[in-house]
């Protein structure tokens, strides 16, 4: 059997020390590095997302997971598939606290359900949906509509990094996180300093080959699409 | 070479400044002491992982302790001995390691680098590593593991020539200066300034013989 896919950030860092014979002393310095890596890597790069299944409050609430960075969306299973909810910004987000307890207010729409206009006519644009929901980053939380005091599926991207285990990182994700150390590097050991130009552009070479690689389509996905695509006719 | 023979070949190659040439071995003492800490030092400058071959080995046969100072809440070990410190993090404390050993555990740390870590940082999130923060009297940790505490550190120290017992292996660093004089002869220009006068009360049989039984 081959080497495992995944290797903590850790071993990642100090493989790196190793192969390019660093200083223990700056350990933490490229660990620190290697974490902003990660982070960038998994919002901008990775199409890794987290589905977790997650409570939704008697108040229609979705408190958002502390490692939370970008929302993919809200679910619920319906005939064996996810069923997504559609965004309404401007669905009320407030809530009112009553003797100590979070409540809501209805007379100022809280907690009232969207209503969807309904046409019983032709040229009627769009679709209604039976859920929806609102992001609130600030107060890092998500309101649902038409949904309490039930479990969905939330689908977002990760910073990658673990609050409460072991970090991991994919194995090919060395070849983006080296050069990012070594760029990196040249900001605080002034003899490398001159290489930072460099160094910046074996990092973006070495990412857009990642991307490359996570973006590309096998051949039988390309066949999906092509016959996807087309018709079928009667056989003559 | 050990302590003894490397004092005994310092004191064979220095001229006689009186008719039984008896030398006081703390005065060669220090003057090799000196000139081993320069060349360390040199050794240094050059390539500080080389210093690792120069270090004398602590708490390989019995662990040594790591304990809780409760009105700081810091992890630390009381040095063995005297170091030779340098002007990186590691000081003269080149490598600490887990009693059994394993992967890479421990890296040194200034204690500032400390607080910027502890203040918010991927670091404090992700590692299970243990830093280590050398000053003149104990080495203190950031991040100490339950295990290791209970199980003890060893150490690898750079210590001068003094805390060398006299049958210790002393290895000597073959480094010239631009000058390009070897430790013998740094050692002896040293001591062709002292002067004969201050050497006499040395000299002086039933002191010489308290100094060698010391």
């Amino acid at each position: 059997m081959d080497s495992t896919n995944l290797i903590s950030i850790e071993q990642a860092v100090t493989r790196y020390l190793f192969k390019y014979k660093r200083m223990v002393e700056d350990y933490p310095i490229y660990l620190e590095h290697a974490g902003d890596c990660l982070r960038e890597f998994m919002t901008y790069d990775s199409k890794e997302y987290c589905s977790e299944k997650v409570a939704v409050s008697s108040l229609g609430i979705i408190e958002m997971p502390d490692d939370l960075l970008a929302f993919k969306g809200v679910y619920v299973a319906k005939d064996g598939e996810w069923w997504s909810f559609t965004e309404r910004p401007d669905k009320v987000n407030t809530t009112t606290e009553t003797g100590g307890v979070e409540t809501h207010d209805s007379t100022f729409g809280e907690g009232v359900n969207v209503k969807d206009g309904i046409s019983t006519t032709y040229g009627a644009r769009g679709a209604v949906n039976e859920y929806y929901y609102m992001i609130d980053w600030k107060a890092r939380r998500i309101f649902c509509d038409g949904i309490v005091s039930d479990t969905v599926l939330l689908k977002y991207v990760s910073s990658g990094i673990n609050f409460s285990g072991t970090t991991y990182i994919p194995e090919y994700l060395i070849e983006v996180h080296d050069p990012y150390l070594r760029w990196m590097e040249c900001f605080w050991i002034d003899k490398y300093l001159r290489f930072a130009r460099e160094r910046e552009q074996n990092f973006v070479n070495a990412r857009i080959k990642v991307r490359n690689r996570l973006n590309a389509l096998s051949k039988e996905q390309w066949q999906d699409i092509i016959w996807g695509s087309l018709t079928q006719t009667p056989k003559r | 070479m050990q302590k003894q023979e490397l004092r005994s070949l310092i004191k064979n190659l220095l001229p006689a400044i009186d008719k039984v040439n008896k030398w006081h071995p703390n005065v060669i003492d220090a003057a090799i002491e000196r000139v081993l800490i320069e060349m360390y030092n040199e050794l240094f400058a050059e390539n500080p992982l080389a210093l690792q071959r120069f270090t004398k080995q602590y708490g390989y046969g019995t662990a040594l302790g790591v304990s809780l100072e409760g009105a700081t809440g810091l992890y630390y070990t009381t040095l063995p001995a005297k170091i030779v410190p340098f002007r990186d993090k590691a000081s003269g404390v080149r490598r600490i390691s887990t009693k059994v050993q394993g992967g890479l555990t421990f890296f040194p740390i200034d204690p500032r680098e400390m607080d910027l870590i502890l203040s918010g940082s991927n670091v404090d999130t992700i590692t299970t590593k243990i830093g280590y923060a050398v000053n003149s009297e104990r080495v203190e940790y950031y991040n100490m593991s339950g295990t290791v505490q209970t199980d003890g550190v060893r150490m690898d120290l750079i210590v001068p020539f003094s805390v060398y017992d006299d049958d210790d292996e002393v290895l000597v660093p073959e480094t010239r200066n631009e000058k390009g004089t070897t430790f013998t002869d740094r050692v002896l220009a040293i001591l062709g300034v002292v002067q004969p006068k201050d050497l006499k009360d040395d000299n002086a049989e039933t002191k010489r013989e308290s100094n060698t039984a010391k």
